[in-house]
């Protein structure tokens, strides 16, 4: 009994150590190239080498997720000569806490320039959003580590464009949250210094150049996505890091539609980096060629996730499923009362008719219902974010 | 030209770092020596005091089942590891461990173990639950017999016949299973009765049996310690499924004994001591400390993202049986009126329509959701995924 209260007393002191370690060994000044590790968490970085100018704590703005200790702010900035062309802003929970966290206003907010919800549910979620953020003026505002960054924001010759283009990623689980947003100078993409309203939805879809530079950040995201995820999880620990590309390498997509792949369906991006999984695995020897072509054939000939063609297809097939009962029970009762075969079809056919659309659209509104509960469900956690986010959030 | 190229490192580059996915696959070789946790496929796993050896290494599949209890094979989740240890003690193995866990990624969440939702063994307990993540802990007994395999098989049956050691024919298992949309693990922790002073075997199992335990002081205290033990471990494993175990958590308590922790205590002063390490380092401010502290303490209940609101087939049957029905009994109306012209006989005709066709909606719809569910964005419960074992529905 001794022995179990002592090593009890040895595991309660073990527990009690908790948040003492694994901190994560960030310094103002220190550079990074490809990846900054966090605490459990690593962040893929673009090419280049990247400056912590600002580490510290922040506080919420919203949302209630329980006893999280402190919200890590880390900021780092990319010189480009003498002027900084790229700043990365990352905020993480450093205790984990029970319920979820909720995702960002960001990610729901409706005059976002692009919106990627990855996946989202109660207890989770991934996002991926592009927005214009003021960041350039002297006074913009920001969390506290923003204060020793924004004066080097304007060390350069030239003074920093006003605004700034903003692809941001939130990542939570029912433990912890992982929020990164790269601001890029919209110079890099070729753009003269703009207004916040030479931003705006309006603004860019009557603009062909910027409506491009748009889809372009989206599939800079789309191809970013993968890793920022692996990093929330903490997979990249110990892997070589490997630096994203710039944005402005990234090809233009032709179409909005193709900006991110998977953006559409979340199952492709996974799709992709099971596969590389799985190459990895035969590679190194855990499973063998054959398993590997077993389990590839599987992965390839899973049905894509459903689209919203699909739950139409669906609506349709359970309102012909139903007249089939309809036509016949309908018929019945109507000659049972009229013994009249002839006004019984006439009542028939004007029921199936009318009943169908009756049926189509009171499950619609139900779908919609239901998901608009689980929308609702999913809370709202923001942070003190680095300058202005131009529009009105929902 | 220039951008095609680029686009192309860019897919290079991005594909380099999803294989960086083939180091957490490194196996666990047989005969390496493990105390304290175990990293499995990048999940790390705690184990009891004392040194843990290997004795068995490989991949399984996993196996989705239905509702029906009918098993069928998903070779689309990739290659499952499984990895068997055993600890060897005063002649006797009293503890064998079985860890099944994620080779490569899933995007739609995995699901919770069979054992986790039956009602006819000694505890069934779940910490959490939704469509996508799941935290769920069992405990049973396991008489080895024909239909019951021996844990660790041929391998365990190895390592007695080399090392000269006894091996047990009957077992109680505490199991946990933690999943959440990418990841699982399945941890079966067999303990041996007799290493906690109360020798069993499959011939007296009926002993103990969940329905006779409770009147059996000693056996009921095993029964207690190991779930209490496994009640210990079930935060750092959740933890462990991303890897993100505290470094200090490398020692667990013994079982023996463990019915005198209090899992939920432990955890809440180990969360209040490193608020208490916050606040004394000016990381956070005394405000922020009482505020957060009222949470830990169970003062105030953290907010947290809700949970969903969770619709039955029946509701949802039900309701939309009523609201179509207040629209077509209006619509039937008019119709019956307009092709009989008697108002009587077009209102007995609606009252037929209204009791018949509300009953056949309401079954239809059941039946509908019960092949599609309930709506394309609500997943009312976690799917129950097995690996490389055979679940037998009445069997252990």
């Amino acid at each position: 009994m001794q022995t179990s209260f002592w090593s009890g007393g040895l595991f309660a002191v073990a527990l009690l150590s908790l948040g003492s370690t694994g901190a994560s060994a960030i310094e103002t000044g220190s550079s990074h190239t490809g990846r900054i590790d966090l605490t459990f968490r690593q962040v893929p970085l673009p090419e280049g080498e990247w400056t912590v100018l600002g580490y510290g704590a922040n506080s919420l703005t919203s949302g209630d997720p329980g006893a999280y200790g402190i919200i890590e702010n880390v900021i780092l900035a990319r010189r480009d000569g003498d002027r900084i062309d790229g700043l990365v802003e990352i905020n993480t929970n450093r205790l984990s806490v029970d319920d979820g966290w909720g995702t960002a206003s960001d990610c729901v907010r409706e005059d976002s320039l692009a919106r990627v919800a990855f996946y989202k549910s109660p207890v989770d979620g991934f996002c991926m959003f592009v927005v214009p953020t003021e960041l350039g003026a002297a006074d913009a505002p920001g969390p506290q580590t923003w204060t020793a960054v924004r004066p080097a924001l304007h060390d350069g010759t030239k003074p920093p464009s006003p605004v700034w283009l903003t692809v941001g990623f939130r990542a939570s689980d029912r433990r912890d949250v992982l929020d990164v947003r790269y601001h890029l100078d919209p110079n890099r993409l070729g753009f003269k210094p703009m207004s916040a309203s030479e931003w705006t939805v309006e603004a860019v879809l009557e603009k062909p150049e910027r409506y491009s530079a748009v889809n372009q950040l989206t599939a800079w995201g789309g191809l970013a996505a993968g890793l920022v995820q692996d990093g929330f999880r903490g997979v990249l620990a110990g892997e070589p890091a490997a630096p994203l590309p710039n944005a402005w390498e990234v090809p233009v997509p032709k179409e909005a539609g193709d900006a991110v792949h998977g953006g559409n369906a979340q199952g492709r991006v996974s799709r992709s980096a099971r596969i590389a999984a799985l190459d990895g695995l035969v590679a190194s020897g855990a499973i063998s060629e054959a398993d590997h072509a077993a389990y590839l054939k599987a992965i390839e000939e899973l049905p894509p996730p459903a689209t919203p063609d699909d739950y139409y297809r669906l609506l349709g097939a359970k309102v012909v499923s139903f007249n089939f009962f309809r036509v016949s029970v309908d018929y019945i009762l109507a000659f049972v009362v009229t013994v009249n075969s002839l006004i019984s079809g006439y009542i028939t056919a004007a029921i199936v008719a009318t009943h169908s659309v009756a049926q189509v659209f009171n499950d619609m509104w139900w779908d919609n219902y239901i998901a608009n509960q689980a929308k609702a469900n999913t809370s709202t956690v923001d942070f003190v974010y680095v300058g202005v986010r131009m529009g009105k959030m929902i | 030209m220039g951008a095609k190229l680029h686009g192309g490192r860019a897919l290079l580059t991005l594909a380099a770092c999803l294989l960086g996915w083939s180091s957490t696959a490194a196996a666990q070789e047989v005969g390496t020596v493990a105390t304290g946790t175990i990293t499995v496929a990048g999940k790390q796993v705690p184990l009891p005091p004392g040194d843990f050896t290997v004795i068995a290494s490989g991949t399984a599949n996993a196996r989705i089942v239905n509702k029906t209890g009918i098993e069928s094979e998903r070779l689309d989740l990739g290659p499952i590891r499984t990895v068997t240890l055993a600890q060897v003690a005063d002649g006797r193995v009293p503890v064998v461990v079985e860890i099944a866990a994620n080779l490569v990624p899933h995007h739609d969440g995995w699901g919770t173990t069979a054992d986790c939702t039956r009602k006819d063994i000694y505890a069934a307990v779940s910490n959490y639950k939704s469509g996508w993540d799941v935290s769920c802990l069992y405990l049973k007994p396991l008489p080895v017999g024909d239909t019951a395999p021996a844990p660790g098989g041929e391998a365990l049956a190895r390592l007695a016949g080399d090392r000269g050691v006894a091996v047990s024919s009957f077992w109680v298992v505490a199991g946990l299973r933690v999943a959440d949309r990418q990841d699982v693990v399945d941890v079966r922790y067999h303990i041996d009765p007799a290493a906690l002073g109360v020798p069993a075997t499959a011939a007296n199992a009926a002993a103990w049996e969940p329905s006779a335990i409770e009147q059996q002081p000693a056996r009921l205290a095993v029964v207690k310690d190991i779930a209490a033990w496994a009640g210990t471990v079930a935060a750092p494993l959740s933890a462990g499924l991303q890897g993100r175990m505290e470094p200090t958590w490398t020692a667990f308590p013994p079982i023996a004994g463990s019915a005198a922790l209090d899992p939920e205590a432990l955890e809440r002063t180990a969360r209040a001591e490193a608020l208490k390490r916050l606040r004394d380092s000016g990381a956070i401010s005394d405000d922020a400390f009482d505020e957060q502290m009222a949470v830990v303490t169970g003062a105030v209940a953290g907010a947290g993202a809700a949970e969903a609101t969770t619709w039955t087939y029946a509701q949802v049957a039900g309701w939309k049986a009523f609201t179509y029905r207040v629209v077509v009994t209006t619509i039937n109306a008019g119709i019956d009126y307009v092709f009989i012209g008697r108002p009587f006989a077009a209102g007995v005709l609606v009252v037929l329509q209204v009791v018949v066709n509300t009953t056949k909606f309401f079954f239809h719809e059941m039946m509908w959701q019960e092949v599609f569910g309930i709506s394309p964005l609500q997943r009312e419960a976690p799917n129950v995924i097995e690996f490389g074992r055979t679940v037998v529905a009445s069997a252990n």
